[in-house]
């Protein structure tokens, strides 16, 4: 029950106020997104284009998915249908990076996601990425240090 | 895949257009709330107390708790913590009974709850609330029929907050009726009147942890959302209240009743889903009535038929703990004019349950008192009543002093008198006859409020061609879920099979209560809103997005109807349906968000919006078996743009019928020794039915009201039962000669009619 004392009599707007969630963090309870578990919980690792411009030509699965514990390698022929999404009134729908993963072949920066391993622990998912086979036709990437600007305005 | 023919062409806008929801509603797929079930749900059934005003002395749950099946008896002692709730801004927190159940051992009305009896089944449940024995310390219950206000002071607390008792006043209205050439001072009642919708109340509880999930049949899923929040010390974001279908309401499912905090607490007692519904004798007992009211008009006139004078001093009665006001005198400061005016209230309390709103509250009464003394009036004058309404009517709102929005109460006179034959009437008492009956024609005029609630809406358009619209409102059956498809149909030509309407959920964007007749002018302009945001939305995928065939326009060069998108200067025809657009971009669907302000927190309204109408009556009476029967109303009403005349006109009729009921039927008796309702049931309390209903014409002006809404709609719920009793009862005493100022007219106040067929 609150009392007299515990009633703070002067605002504490524009005041030294350490913040609230301080102990929270500091004793290590504050629960970021990665620090959550669910019951059934799978990991997933990307496999990342090593290529900056190009096609990918062929994927190969197939010794990624026979690892040990190894629940799926998706990619865009299984990844099922991820739409695009817009920008819409009031700022809704912001986001820098509108393509959805997996919505073609193009491989237009290097570390572009191709492949998608989901495993029971995280240490299977990673060997299974590194287990998927993808090839190429590679273009030379642009990566110009002078800036030009692409159109005159 | 969708054709250019499937793309409706012309809006349903003004349009007869039959309900969406009427398929799953015939077909017995609607859900309503007891339809639902859940795994391990268990059935609760309250006890009633049978006395209404004393204390529970014991109360012996033993044999009951015994019995099969029984999981728990509920009572003060075990139920749990139930807090109070408190009115909050922008109508948050309404309830008409604010006690919670089981708060005191103190009993205000016969039939409150006193315990509650949970159960593996229905059957288990009744029984075991059969078997719990209460005892009391019974004290005389209050519920006397005559009305005095309890006391003078100026200030009420009423359910809705402090209001002040005089109500209206202008010019010397005393002095003007002491000096006034004719005078009329006379009592009108109106009596309690019970909601019968077919659909009982009742309530499905979950909870999760902290989280709360209620299915109820309710007129306003948001009220009862923050309601239960504050009676179960819950944040708002915790309680979910879903409502898909409602099996009518008529108001008495606006706010929340005491059943449902009971089955909340019962759930959370238990740990399971408990289901609730209410007996139909419960429902004349513990979820609100329309209250009795007695007025006492004074008007004063000049020989002419100016009226120089008019006072309004009304009283309802209401339950010890509520103090709910009826309104009877909503429309009296600006329904005619006059310069000298007064309209004063009072509250009686009686041992009875509360009151609430019911389909025109406060106007419906109100106008039966007010217009009958214009009737009167005119036959002491004998002016024609059409002609003296004509002669009083205002140039503005007297009450307010602010200009009307739209107001054509002369026209709905006109348009009635022609349609109806009114100048074939013969004023004197008896003398219209036809195939052995006396004849008997009156009339009435109409008012109610108008205006907008704030609301929110989202508005999808779809890769299949299809549309959503969703809204936290309700449908309780008067064409809400049609309403927001026809809309949605307007802005974006997708044909109204092809919208999918989503209401009647705490999950939804926050949308109005289903109250007041308030809901269509509320959402037309949240979903215009949402449907041009997502429209917006489309137009710019179709300039930004890779794949679009629009890719090389400005946003400005596009333009979209009837479903297409296309290059302004090239006309529609050769646009691409907006479902081709998001499938070509890889979209499935574009969103756009709306919302609209309510006009009701304007502190000086710049207009008075009002729908406006009237009611010509035709009853029949056979003096030789005392039988009257109202046998032809025509009504004409002044109530905007009519989105859909097919819906509209149904609204009106309902409200005809049950405005013969009012006039005829309908009385809930209380019986002065124990305080109950004594006749609550569907056999003794009388409602209008099929066989009742007279021949039935409706007219719609259709005057835009463009201060509404960009459409000029209102909603019309309500205003076709205000007047349909004081026309009847102008057309009774025209056959009769007998002048009934107590509803319901019985036979016996008829037998002294000297007309002679």
């Amino acid at each position: 029950m609150p009392t007299i004392q515990e009633i703070p009599t002067a605002s504490p707007i524009g005041r030294d106020t350490p913040r609230i969630d301080g102990p929270l963090k500091v004793s290590g309870t504050a629960h970021y997104a990665s620090d959550f578990y669910f019951p059934g919980l799978l990991y997933g690792v990307p496999v990342e284009a090593t290529i900056a411009k190009g096609k990918i030509t062929k994927l190969d699965t197939a010794a990624a998915e026979k690892l040990t514990g190894v629940r799926a390698i998706l990619h865009r022929q299984n990844i099922g249908k991820i739409f695009r999404s817009t920008l819409g009134e009031g700022m809704n729908g912001v986001c820098i990076e509108r393509r959805p993963p997996f919505e073609d072949d193009v491989v237009r920066y290097y570390g572009q996601y191709v492949a998608l391993a989901v495993a029971d622990t995280f240490e299977s998912a990673k060997p299974a990425t590194d287990a998927v086979v993808v090839s190429y036709a590679k273009e030379k990437p642009n990566v110009e240090d002078k800036l030009t600007a692409d159109n005159e305005l | 895949m969708p054709t250019t023919t499937e793309t409706a062409t012309i809006s349903p806008i003004g349009r007869q257009t039959p309900r969406i929801d009427g398929p799953f509603k015939v077909s017995g797929t609607a859900m309503y709330t007891s339809d639902f079930n859940f795994p391990g749900l268990l059935y609760a059934v309250p006890v009633e107390a049978t006395i209404a005003n004393g204390k529970l002395q014991k109360l012996d749950t033993s044999e009951a708790e015994k019995m099969p099946g029984v999981r728990a008896i509920f009572h003060r002692g075990n139920i749990g913590k139930i807090y109070r709730s408190v009115l909050q801004p922008n109508s948050n927190g309404i309830t008409d009974e604010r006690r919670p159940p089981f708060e005191d051992d103190v009993i205000r009305y016969y039939g409150q709850y006193v315990a509650l009896a949970v159960a593996d089944t229905f059957e288990g449940a009744k029984a075991g609330a059969d078997a719990v024995r209460a005892t009391y310390t019974v004290e005389k219950p209050n519920v006397n029929p005559d009305l005095k206000p309890d006391d003078e002071s100026d200030v009420v607390e009423t359910t809705r907050g402090r209001r002040k008792r005089l109500q209206s006043e202008r010019g010397d209205p005393e002095r003007a009726f002491a000096s006034a050439p004719v005078k009329l001072d006379q009592t009108y009642v109106t009596p309690t009147e019970t909601h019968n919708p077919i659909e009982l109340q009742g309530t499905i509880a979950m909870w999760d942890g902290s989280t709360l999930t209620i299915y109820e049949e309710s007129q306003g899923v948001f009220n009862l959302r923050s309601v239960l929040a504050q009676m179960f010390g819950l944040p708002r974001e915790n309680v979910r209240v879903i409502t898909k279908f409602v099996g009518s309401g008529f108001g008495s499912k606006l706010w929340p009743w005491t059943h449902c905090a009971l089955a909340v607490a019962a759930a959370r007692q238990l740990g399971k889903p408990v289901k609730l519904v209410v007996s139909r004798k419960m429902m004349f007992q513990s979820v609100g009535h329309r209250p009795r009211t007695q007025q006492r008009v004074r008007l004063g006139a000049t020989a002419g038929g100016r009226l120089v004078s008019l006072m309004h001093d009304y009283v309802n009665d209401c339950g010890m703990l509520d103090g709910y006001h009826e309104n009877c005198g909503e429309a009296t400061p600006y329904h005619y004019s006059v310069p000298n005016l007064r309209v004063k209230w009072g509250l009686a309390s009686r041992s009875i349950g509360s009151p609430t709103a019911m389909r025109g509250p406060g106007a419906v009464p109100g106008l039966f008192a007010t217009e009958s003394a214009i009737n009167e009036l005119a036959d002491q004058l004998k002016i024609d009543p059409v002609r003296l309404r004509v002669l009083n009517e205002p140039k503005i709102d007297e009450g307010l002093g602010v200009p009307f929005s739209s107001r054509h109460f002369l026209e709905c006179l006109e348009v009635g008198a022609e349609k109806f034959g009114w100048s074939n009437r013969n004023p004197e008492i008896g003398s219209m006859k036809r195939d052995g009956s006396i004849l008997g024609w009156g009339l009435a005029g109409a008012a109610w409020i108008s205006g907008r609630s704030a609301a929110q809406a989202n508005v999808e358009l779809r890769d299949d061609g299809s549309a959503r619209v969703a809204c936290g409102t309700q449908d309780i059956g008067t064409g809400t879920y049609t309403i927001l498809a026809q809309l949605v149909a307007d802005k974006t030509g997708v044909p109204l099979n092809k919208i999918e309407v989503v209401l009647g959920d705490t999950s939804l964007p926050p949308g109005p209560i289903s109250g007041g007749s308030l809901v269509t002018g509320s959402v037309v302009p949240a979903v215009f809103d949402a449907a041009d945001n997502a429209i917006a939305s489309l137009l710019s995928v179709a300039t930004t997005t890779l794949g679009s065939p629009f890719e090389k326009h400005k946003a400005d060069d596009l333009g979209f109807e009837t479903g297409r998108v296309f290059v302004k200067a090239d006309g529609p025809v050769k646009g691409v349906p907006f479902s081709d657009l998001l499938r070509r971009t890889n979209m499935r669907l574009v969103t756009g968000s709306g919302k609209s302000e309510g006009t009701f927190d304007e502190k000086k309204p710049k207009v008075s919006m009002h729908s406006f109408g009237c009611h010509f009556v035709e009853v029949t009476w056979q003096p030789a078996i005392a039988r009257l029967r109202v046998n032809r109303v025509v009504t004409v009403i002044d109530g905007g743009r009519i989105i859909n005349p097919l819906a509209g006109r149904n609204q009106i009729e309902g409200a005809v019928v049950m405005g013969v009921g009012m006039a005829l039927l309908e009385h809930t008796i209380y019986d002065p020794q124990n305080g109950a309702p004594i006749n609550s049931n569907l056999a003794d309390y009388l409602m209008s039915v099929n066989a009742d209903a007279p021949l039935m014409e409706v007219h719609f002006l259709d005057h835009p009201d463009t201060e509404v809404n960009p459409l000029g709609a209102r909603g019309i719920g309500e205003i076709g039962l205000a007047g349909v009793a004081a026309a009847i009862t102008a057309a009774t005493y025209h056959a009769t000669g007998v002048r009934v100022r107590e509803l319901p007219i019985r036979i016996e106040d008829l037998l002294t009619s000297s007309v002679l067929a």
